[in-house]
């Protein structure tokens, strides 16, 4: 019943619902990106110098970039690279970051402070300035920018937990639980956890938005994705180097960022409308 | 427990930018050094001691206020940030305040036409500013205008020419303060026309958060009694919204305006690089690149602490709300 009430709000709101929709049609492209393309063989190699810099055309329609590759065909496959990378490093952050949300909030006492001054010191640091020193000490590539993101990210998890299993484990079911002797794991993981997916849930949705823009960032600062790789934010990079020559180039790169980014934050705002009670009361 | 935090960061960083294989003294050297040439940087920036005693030597150090020595210019890190620090602080403010300016009313305007197209308007605009990346914007910025307009400048604070042939005031150090105090317009001019790029894509990100925060501040507040009792009483609107409304989603707004300096601050490591500007975070984007690890640590530690304290400040102007119990 909440389920379905909660999409019937989502409907209701125009802009997150076109948001929704515009999501499922980039979940679509980056499974389909290799046939999508029009020139495949762009994606990693292919170089064309008769046809570089050609202005968008029938032929090309977000043009070529230096190497005279079709700059459509490698923003599709970004769309790929892009969403894939980013929903590893929100699942890893989140395989890090709930358990041990978990265990500080059930356990309380040294357990917790030690857990919580570890995500305090994280949560210190700016999220960007972390990645982009983790990143760089890794080494500048894909797995080891995603691995950095992930590091800077899961301290929020922790915390949002931590909050949610301090408030349930005082709750009837919990006690009862406990007085019967079902062990702590089982209490943790099969009576605790399932009532935390929600927040979890909604967290990690709106959190795609800030990665995928975050990942994109530390490509843009070549310390992500490598060439030949065709990433957004390593696009935007290179394209720099002739923005005089090419406008289209960094162009539509970042105007595809920029559009499942935004899609992604105004799924996550109408989300939390939805589900913030505080808000409905002033109708 | 601020102290606590900090002093974790140090240690942190400290042992972060050692676990990894690169080689410093090989930096410090030069790629040409021959071995005894390595040796005795290695010496010189005692990487022959153990790890806990380099650990000792740099905490002690940077209690005197010593950060160390940059490897690629061999200047003190400390000397170096405090020259660079105004330049980021004038951007970070000036950005900042615009977008509180502007973010406050939209926000306020946003509550008070709840689900009307205003309020639509602004969520999308307010959304779009969180979500555009900053290096796009940049890069648009810069193609229409400074390559079709040709009315702005590409990058940097001053023009050249203005930066080789002309006496520049220095009283307080941020250029932009002095060129006030000492009357200097062309210089002021064209510190202003050099600031709009680089303060509109740092403050993008600030003004979306800002006016969501006071939107959702000021709902809950409208849907307070006190503000249906004092409509009700035929109290003016607008007296309502200001007087009773805005005054108590003033906990809520600082909260954001704290927020909104660390994430302008942060916004500066992509932008000063994209603009030449000459501040902290074009410092901080340069040393990562080259692993240069005294001049990270140093602009941690920094970044850090300028985070903690807003944080301490936020707590403290909320405490002076008699109602709030610390």
């Amino acid at each position: 019943m909440r389920v379905r009430d909660t999409i019937y709000q989502l409907k209701k709101n125009r802009l997150t619902f076109s948001a929704l929709i515009f999501i499922g049609f980039l979940a679509i492209i980056a499974i389909l990106s290799p046939f999508l393309a029009p020139y495949p063989a762009h994606l990693y190699g292919g170089v064309n110098p008769a046809h570089k810099f050609l202005p968008p055309s029938s032929e090309y329609f977000f043009g070529t970039d230096e190497a005279g590759r079709d700059i459509f065909s490698r923003v599709i496959y970004g769309t790929r690279i892009s969403l894939f990378a980013s929903l590893i490093s929100v699942t890893f952050a989140l395989f890090l970051g709930v358990p041990l949300g978990l265990i500080a909030g059930y356990y309380g006492g040294v357990v917790d402070e030690l857990i919580m001054r570890v995500v305090d010191i994280f949560l210190s640091f700016p999220p960007l300035l972390l990645a982009m020193i983790i990143a760089a000490y890794l080494g500048p590539s894909l797995r080891n920018a995603v691995l950095a993101i992930t590091v800077a990210w899961w301290p929020w998890h922790t915390r949002l937990i931590r909050g949610q299993v301090v408030s349930i484990k005082e709750k009837e079911f919990v006690r009862s639980a406990r007085a019967i002797g079902t062990s702590s794991r089982v209490i943790m993981f099969k009576h605790i956890l399932p009532n935390c997916i929600s927040p979890i849930m909604v967290q990690a949705s709106m959190d795609l938005g800030g990665v995928i823009l975050t990942l994109a960032s530390l490509s843009f600062l070549g310390l992500g994705a490598q060439a030949p790789m065709p990433e957004w934010g390593l696009m935007i990079n290179i394209s720099r180097t002739y923005f005089m020559q090419a406008w289209w180039y960094g162009f539509f790169p970042g105007l595809f960022i920029f559009l499942t980014v935004l899609s992604f934050n105004l799924l996550g705002d109408g989300i939390r409308e939805v589900l913030d009670p505080k808000i409905h009361k002033g109708k | 427990m601020a102290i606590l935090t900090i002093l974790g960061v140090i240690i942190l960083t400290f042992f972060l930018v050692r676990v990894v294989p690169s080689d410093p003294a090989r930096q410090w050297a030069g790629s040409k050094a021959n071995p005894e040439q390595l040796a005795l940087a290695r010496q010189e920036l005692g990487l022959d001691k153990p790890i806990i005693v380099q650990f000792k030597i740099y905490f002690t150090n940077m209690l005197k206020g010593d950060l160390g020595y940059s490897h690629t210019s061999h200047r003190p890190v400390s000397e170096e940030l405090k020259n660079r620090f105004p330049a980021t602080l004038e951007l970070v403010l000036v950005a900042s305040l615009t977008a509180l300016l502007l973010g406050i009313p939209v926000g306020l305007m946003a509550a008070k036409f709840k689900n009307g197209w205003l309020d639509h308007l602004s969520r999308l605009t307010s959304i779009a500013a969180i979500s555009v990346p900053t290096f796009w914007v940049a890069l648009i910025l810069q193609l229409v205008f400074f390559m079709f307009l040709k009315l702005l400048p590409y990058g940097g604070q001053l023009d050249t020419e203005i930066k080789l042939f002309q006496q520049l005031p220095h009283v307080t150090g941020f250029l932009l303060v002095d060129s006030i105090i000492t009357g200097n317009f062309p210089i002021l001019l064209n510190l202003l026309k050099h600031m709009i790029m680089p303060v509109v894509c740092v403050g993008a990100y600030t003004f979306g958060l800002v006016s969501r925060m006071t939107r959702s501040a000021m709902l809950e507040i409208l849907s307070e009694d006190y503000i249906k009792a004092s409509r009700s009483y035929g109290l003016g609107e607008l007296f309502v919204l200001f007087r009773y409304g805005l005054k108590n989603s003033l906990g809520p707004t600082i909260t954001a305006a704290t927020l909104a300096l660390g994430y302008a601050f942060m916004n500066t490591f992509m932008v000063e690089s994209i603009f030449n500007w000459p501040g902290i975070g074009k410092y901080v984007a340069d040393s990562i690149l080259a692993l240069n690890y005294p001049a990270i640590m140093g602009v941690t530690l920094l970044a850090t602490i300028f985070y903690i304290l807003l944080n301490v400040i936020a707590d403290l102007i909320i405490a002076l709300d008699p109602r709030v119990k610390l």
